[in-house]
Formats: structure tokens, C-alpha cells, sequence
């Protein structure tokens, strides 16, 4: 995930550390597996997904390690309650509802004998009003930057996530919120880390709006691996799940555009 | 006394820029310092120095004061006007240090320092970088405080041709400060938030030989040392190794003069690599691998070596203009120090992670001309 100002510094820092790079055999102390919950709640009148898995040694291959058995139920203020079943090794998937935003969900996950809670406040929906492109140069190349436009509520403190697609593959996060914006129209620039974005391409924009704990936990993530420059000491970001799980819980808004490249 | 100022930072837009301007508050301090100290001959052989150094630091306003629950959210904000006192430490420093003569060729040497620290610089990262941060005490941040006791026996021997001293040293610290993790530092008004207190230490040896004289000269320096950190919220509160932390560190320097013109000299270094905090595991997060840590600095970077080695010839002496070529081989072995090692997925093959080490230099050759007149 990049953000505007984060992408000079990565700059910045990326012409110091311009010496020799190898990969090299590191010793690694693998620790015992931990548990994972990646769950979401939209405002789609669709089936949402939790996704239950243990952290796997650092020289394993990458690979989801699902877990089966949980139990997961999702609570609703007012006390209505919405049960997610196993529809494959560690993905568990609830009914179709669409979520209301505003409400403050509470989801519980039982597994190996303990309870793992966690709550997200759904944001009220912030909609994508349209896109645009831009040319940029970037160190002699020029670029096409795609662009998002919308307007930012005033009243609430806000955090957006971008996800953009394009060419039908999914090629850039982007995380931002109001601090500096609030209350204005918006015009966000999202750069991807595409060579070529043509005349022609396809492109899908996504955005969503993320309560403040999952805002800083996706943050805190992107800092961690390096993103934006030198990270405050590595550390695990601070999960919305109590008992230690790590993972987060997101209840978000979402709002999607396609569009075709073109400039003006 | 000293009047700080600190100005964190200033978010200037452009018109019809979707930015609006921001600025984060000055804070201004006022800080004071006297210092008294005396030379007390005890007798022939023992010699004592001992001073007391007051400090005394004010938060000053205008702005605006946050107080935190434990995980970083405000409680409560008071605003305070131009030059109304926030809060103010006082903090005294005595010193003592006392010199033994043994011998006529040897002494013994103790002595004892506190000091506290008003202004404290807040680093992110290995090294400096636009988001490193001035702060200064307030109703928040306390003064750093160190106490420190050092021993030390000093001896020459053969004529005052060598030079040994060795010293033992124990420092306590407290009030120290770091960054809670996933800290945003970009335009952050509420950084005292995010900040963590705790405690330190250090001690060590540290052994000392030089030969002054001869054509032979040159020194050894060796130390062995730990300086650890302890804070509630980091590593269940248990003392760990401080990043700089350094358990061997030894230099050697040999100076050859082998005739009139031609000087010969080697450099070695040796120490021990920075306490890191590398992954324990690993998980996917949105379809990305994202790096799980057990312990902070619970590992060690490969340790730093070097080997420099540098042969001077000097010009012809009378002349006016007084000159020499140095010829110099930096890192001789071509030793490939580890500067920062990061972890990524491979990108030849994404369902793989691997570690990547960055060096700095390797083998640099150089030549040298030095000219006086």
C-alpha cells in the first residue's frame, strides 16, 4: 500500500541505500504457530467472509493455513445474531445480508478452547463520484496516474482504502483518511506500480471506507514492511481482536467505479 | 538559562489543492542550570573533586497539554497561555571523582555522575531522517536521568613507553523514552500519544594498552559491554538489548615508520552487529505476506569487521612546500558489512520469502595527496 507523501520518501530512501544488495541465509527463530482472523462485514447484500488460519515458518512457502472448527457468530446491537459456517479449510461464510452502516458489530470466534472478540464500527458510506487520468513524469518516464474524485463528509474523521484493479489484476493498495482533507473535495492520486497504464486499459477503483482501528491497523502494517521509509522498530500491529489473535476485523463501506483509460 | 523553542512541523496547501493547511503546535521551554564545585587535596596520594550542578526545566505555554490513558487516547486537554508554566522539574546533579596515586607509574581513579536530560531527540531508525523529532519535557515526558559510577586502575610501564588502563562502569537510567509500534509521524500533532517510558542500564570493561615510542607504535582498545532497556509494553516487560547495544568492540591501530620517507599503518576493527528484531513466522493477510515477531532486538546482525591498511611516503624534506602521498586500501578483505537486512517475498518466485542484506561498501582503494605551507 502507497500513499502520496510516503512514495517520495520511499524515493528518498531507496537513492541512499543504493549499495549492494544479496540475499543471504538468515537463522530464524520459527515461533509456535499462531492464529490469524482476517474478517470482513460490508454494506454489499452479499455472503461476508472470515477467514481463520496459524502463521507458518519463514522458509515454508507461502500458503493460506486454514483452520477448521471454529465457531463464529457476528452480533448485532439489539442482539440479533448472524452464524458464519466452514465452506472450505479455514474460510467460513455467512448468509447473504448487506450491513447496515453506522452499526457497531461484534464478532466472536471460538477455536482450541478459547474466544477471540473483536468490534468494528461500519463507517457511514462515502461514494466515489467519478475518475480522471493525469500524465505524470517520474524521473523522465511519463506515467498515467489515475485519479479518484469524491467528497470528504466533514463531520466524521474518515479513512479510505483504494484498491485499484487494472487489466483485471489487482495492482495497488492505497490507504489515506481526512487528517488533511476533511470536509473537502477530493482528488486523490492513485499511483500504481504499473509500467504502462495505456490509452485503452481497463481500470476498477475501489473505495472503502475503514472505522479508525482498522485504518491504523493496515497502517501500521505498510510501516512495518518498509513502506513509506524506515520503520518504527518491527513490532506486530495492535489487532481489533482481544486473547492475542492476529488479524483484523473491518466493517467497511464500499464504492466501486470502472472506467477506461483516457485522457482529455 | 536557555529559552527552546521547538517548531514540529507546518502543512502549507496551495490554493484549490484538497489539502488543508495545518500546523502543529510550537512548544517553548525554559531551562536553568548553576554549578558549584570543588579541589580537595586529601594528601600527597589522594586527590577528590566534587561539585553539585542544579537543573531546573519549565513547560512553557501557549498550546495546548494532552493527558493519555495506556494505550495512547486523549483524557483530557488543557490550553495554557504565553508563558503560563506547565509543569517544572527540578533535578539535582552531584558528582564526585577521586584520583589514588599508587605508585609513581600507577593510580587508581572513582568516580560517581548524575545527569539529567531536558531535550531529547526521537529517532525512527537507523539513521537520520526527516522524521526525526525534537521534543522537550512536559506534563508528560520526564527529564532523562542517568547514574553513573566508573573504576578505573591506570598504569605505565617501561619508562612511560606504554600506557594501560583498565575501567569497569555501571550507568542507570531512567525515564527513557521510545515509540509505541506503528507510530504515524507524518504532520502528527499527538506524538506524546505514542510515546513509552522505561528504564536502563549499561556496564562494562573496558581495557586500554598503548605503545607511544619506537618505530612500533600503536594501540589496542577492547571493550565488553551490554546496555539494555526494560519498558511495560515491550517484550512483556522484560530487560532487553538496547539497538546499539555492543557486547565486544575492539580496534587496533599499528604505526610502522619503516625509514625517513615511508610510514606504515594498519587499522582493524571488530564489533559485535546491532540487536535486531527479526520474523518469527509468517501469514497472509488480503492475499499479501505479512511478518510475525515474537521479541523485539532479540537478534544480532552479523558482526562488523574491518581491515584498513595505508602506506604514506613522505616528500623530500627543505623543500618550500611540504607534501606526502598516502596510498590507502579501505576494508582489505573486502568485507561485506551488513548495513540493514530486510525481509520480502521473492520476486522470482512470489510463494517464497527470503532475506536481503544491504552493504555499504566493500573494498575502496585510495590515493592521497596532502600538501602544507
Amino acid at each position: 500500500m502507497k500513499s502520496r507523501a510516503d512514495l517520495v520518501t520511499l524515493l528518498l530512501a531507496g537513492m541512499f541505500l543504493a549499495g549492494c544488495e544479496k540475499v543471504v541465509e538468515v537463522d530464524l527463530q520459527d515461533s509456535q504457530p499462531k492464529l490469524v482472523i482476517e474478517a470482513e462485514v460490508t454494506d454489499q447484500d452479499t455472503s461476508h467472509v472470515v477467514r481463520i488460519s496459524k502463521t507458518i515458518p519463514f522458509t515454508q512457502t507461502n500458503e493460506f493455513n486454514g483452520l477448521s472448527g471454529a465457531q463464529v457468530v457476528l452480533s448485532v446491537p439489539g442482539g440479533q445474531t448472524i452464524t458464519f459456517t466452514e465452506t472450505e479449510t479455514g474460510i467460513y461464510r455467512s448468509p447473504k445480508f448487506a450491513g447496515v452502516p453506522g452499526t457497531n458489530y461484534v464478532l466472536d470466534v471460538s477455536v482450541e478452547g478459547k474466544v477471540f472478540t473483536a468490534s468494528s464500527a461500519m463507517p457511514l458510506p462515502v461514494k466515489l463520484d467519478s475518475l480522471g487520468f493525469r500524465k505524470q513524469s517520474f524521473f523522465g518516464d511519463e506515467v498515467i496516474v489515475p485519479l479518484a474524485y469524491y467528497k470528504d463528509p466533514k463531520e466524521a474523521k474518515n479513512q479510505y482504502l483504494f484498491l485499484v484493479r487494472a487489466k483485471d489484476e489487482e495492482v495497488q493498495e492505497s490507504l489515506t483518511e481526512d487528517r488533511f482533507t476533511n470536509g473537502n473535495n477530493v482528488t486523490e492520486s492513485l499511483f500504481t506500480d504499473l509500467d504502462e497504464l495505456a490509452e485503452g486499459d481497463s481500470l476498477e477503483v475501489e473505495m472503502r471506507g475503514l472505522d479508525l482501528n482498522v485504518y491504523k491497523y493496515y497502517f501500521a502494517i505498510a510501516q512495518i514492511s518498509g513502506e513509506g521509509g524506515p520503520p518504527v522498530a518491527p513490532s506486530n500491529p495492535t489487532s481489533n481482536f482481544t486473547n492475542g489473535a492476529l488479524g483484523v476485523f473491518s466493517a467497511y463501506t464500499t464504492s466501486t467505479l470502472r472506467t477506461v483509460v483516457k485522457l482529455k | 538559562m536557555i529559552h527552546h523553542t521547538i517548531k514540529p512541523g507546518k502543512i502549507t496547501a496551495s490554493e484549490g489543492s484538497s489539502v488543508n493547511d495545518d500546523q502543529i503546535e510550537n512548544r517553548a521551554g525554559l531551562e536553568m542550570a548553576i554549578y558549584i564545585s570543588d579541589e580537595w587535596k586529601v594528601s600527597d596520594k589522594l586527590n577528590i573533586t566534587y561539585g553539585l550542578r542544579g537543573s531546573a526545566y519549565s513547560a512553557l505555554g501557549p498550546g495546548d497539554f494532552r493527558t493519555y490513558d495506556q494505550d495512547g487516547n486523549t483524557i483530557a486537554t488543557r490550553t495554557y497561555k504565553e508563558g503560563e508554566i506547565v509543569k517544572t522539574y527540578i533535578n539535582p546533579e552531584p558528582r564526585i571523582s577521586a584520583s589514588y596515586q599508587l605508585r609513581s607509574s600507577s593510580s587508581l581513579k572513582a568516580s560517581y555522575t548524575r545527569n539529567t536530560q531536558n531535550l531529547h531527540l526521537m529517532s525512527n531508525s537507523t539513521s537520520t531522517s526527516p522524521t526525526d523529532l525534537y521534543v522537550m519535557n512536559s506534563n508528560n515526558i520526564k527529564p532523562e536521568i542517568a547514574d553513573q559510577v566508573a573504576i578505573g586502575y591506570f598504569r605505565n610501564f617501561k619508562d612511560d613507553r606504554y600506557e594501560f588502563s583498565a575501567e569497569i562502569y555501571y550507568k542507570d537510567m531512567s525515564n527513557q523514552i521510545e515509540y509505541r509500534s506503528g507510530t504515524d509521524l507524518r504532520g502528527n500533532d499527538n506524538v506524546e500519544g505514542d510515546l513509552l517510558y522505561g528504564d536502563g542500564r549499561a556496564y562494562g570493561l573496558e581495557l586500554f594498552l598503548k605503545k607511544r615510542f619506537g618505530k612500533l607504535s600503536g594501540w589496542v582498545g577492547y571493550t565488553l559491554s551490554r546496555t539494555e532497556r526494560q519498558f511495560t509494553d515491550i517484550n512483556g516487560g522484560t530487560w532487553f538489548p538496547s539497538k546499539q547495544d555492543r557486547t565486544h568492540d575492539l580496534s587496533l591501530v599499528g604505526i610502522y615508520k619503516a625509514s625517513k620517507r615511508w610510514t606504515f599503518s594498519s587499522t582493524f576493527v571488530y564489533n559485535t552487529g546491532n540487536a535486531v528484531t527479526f520474523p518469527n513466522g509468517k501469514y497472509q493477510l488480503k492475499g499479501k505476506t505479512v511478518f510475525y515477531y515474537s521479541e523485539r532486538n532479540a537478534d544480532r546482525l552479523p558482526d562488523y569487521h574491518r581491515l584498513d591498511l595505508a602506506a604514506t611516503l613522505e616528500a623530500k624534506p627543505g623543500k618550500k612546500l611540504q607534501s606526502s602521498w598516502s596510498f590507502g586500501i579501505y576494508n582489505v578483505y573486502n568485507r561485506q558489512n551488513t548495513y540493514t537486512l530486510d525481509f520480502r517475498d521473492d520476486p522470482d518466485d512470489r510463494s517464497k520469502t527470503q532475506a536481503v542484506r544491504t552493504t555499504l561498501f566493500g573494498i575502496i582503494p585510495s590515493v592521497t595527496w596532502n600538501f602544507k605551507f
